[in-house]
């Protein structure tokens, strides 16, 4: 007597599941992306002299070298690294340090 | 005792034997990085609660967090004259040393159970002004 098991539904199955699991990583990644740069623009500094700075900030989607998605937020104002550290006299504004913080727990 | 996370991380600064000044959120206005004879006078600011991060709850209550510090290392680079760096790479090596893991007092009637250096010290020299900052990034891990 031999007993033969048909895998072929379950392995069909399976990678279709982690096609979609996989799917759900990258939108999972790209919320919290989207979350950490709406956060850093509602609390970045409302400066007058350089009022663009809320609107410099953005989600950059690509992949890397491997082939793997990913999401950079920065921004483009070459300012914004001395709101966000300060200057020895003046004081900083944490805006993005905040915002990240708040996503990694 | 003190009652911040800044007087807290300043206490341990200046008890280094770096001969190094620690102040909170920035030093006074009139403080040279360098003496009327030429010696080098770096110091110390110290940030706090960029954020707060709660741990997890337990028995219903949130009772331990993270909070993110930044400290920063101010020296002037060069001489006056332009012709002598005065920059010393020491200091900043031995703060990422020394603050890593390191046990600081009590904020207040709360432990810090530890501190770690998530960043030991981007360093931005700035041409101009002739100063070189060191930005460290702090977990300070404490009862809330």
């Amino acid at each position: 007597m031999s007993w033969s098991v048909d895998t072929s539904d379950f392995l069909g199955s399976l990678k279709s599941e982690l096609q979609d699991m996989s799917r759900l990583a990258v939108e999972d990644q790209r919320k919290r992306a989207h979350r950490i740069a709406n956060d850093m623009k509602a609390n970045a500094p409302r400066d007058p002299s350089n009022p663009d700075l809320p609107e410099s900030i953005g989600v950059e989607e690509g992949k890397d070298s491997r082939g793997k998605p990913y999401f950079d937020v920065g921004n483009s104002d070459p300012d914004a690294f001395y709101q966000e550290f300060g200057t020895r006299f003046q004081d900083g504004h944490p805006f993005a340090r905040s915002a990240v913080a708040k996503e990694s727990r | 005792m003190s009652l911040t996370t800044g007087n807290a991380l300043k206490a341990y600064v200046e008890s280094l034997g770096l001969n190094i000044k620690a102040y909170r959120d920035r030093a006074p206005e009139d403080t040279k990085l360098v003496s009327l004879s030429g010696v080098s006078q770096p110091y110390v600011t110290i940030r706090e609660r960029l954020a707060l991060i709660p741990d997890g709850l337990e028995d219903g209550q949130a009772t331990t967090a993270m909070e993110p510090v930044e400290l920063n290392l101010w020296q002037q680079w060069l001489s006056d004259d332009r012709k002598t760096v005065l920059e010393n790479p020491v200091y900043a090596d031995t703060l990422a040393n020394k603050l890593h893991g390191a046990r600081i007092n009590p904020i207040g009637t709360k432990t810090v159970y530890g501190v770690r250096v998530t960043n030991g010290g981007l360093r931005v020299a700035d041409r101009d002004k002739n100063e070189v900052r060191h930005i460290f990034s702090l977990d300070v891990h404490r009862q809330i």
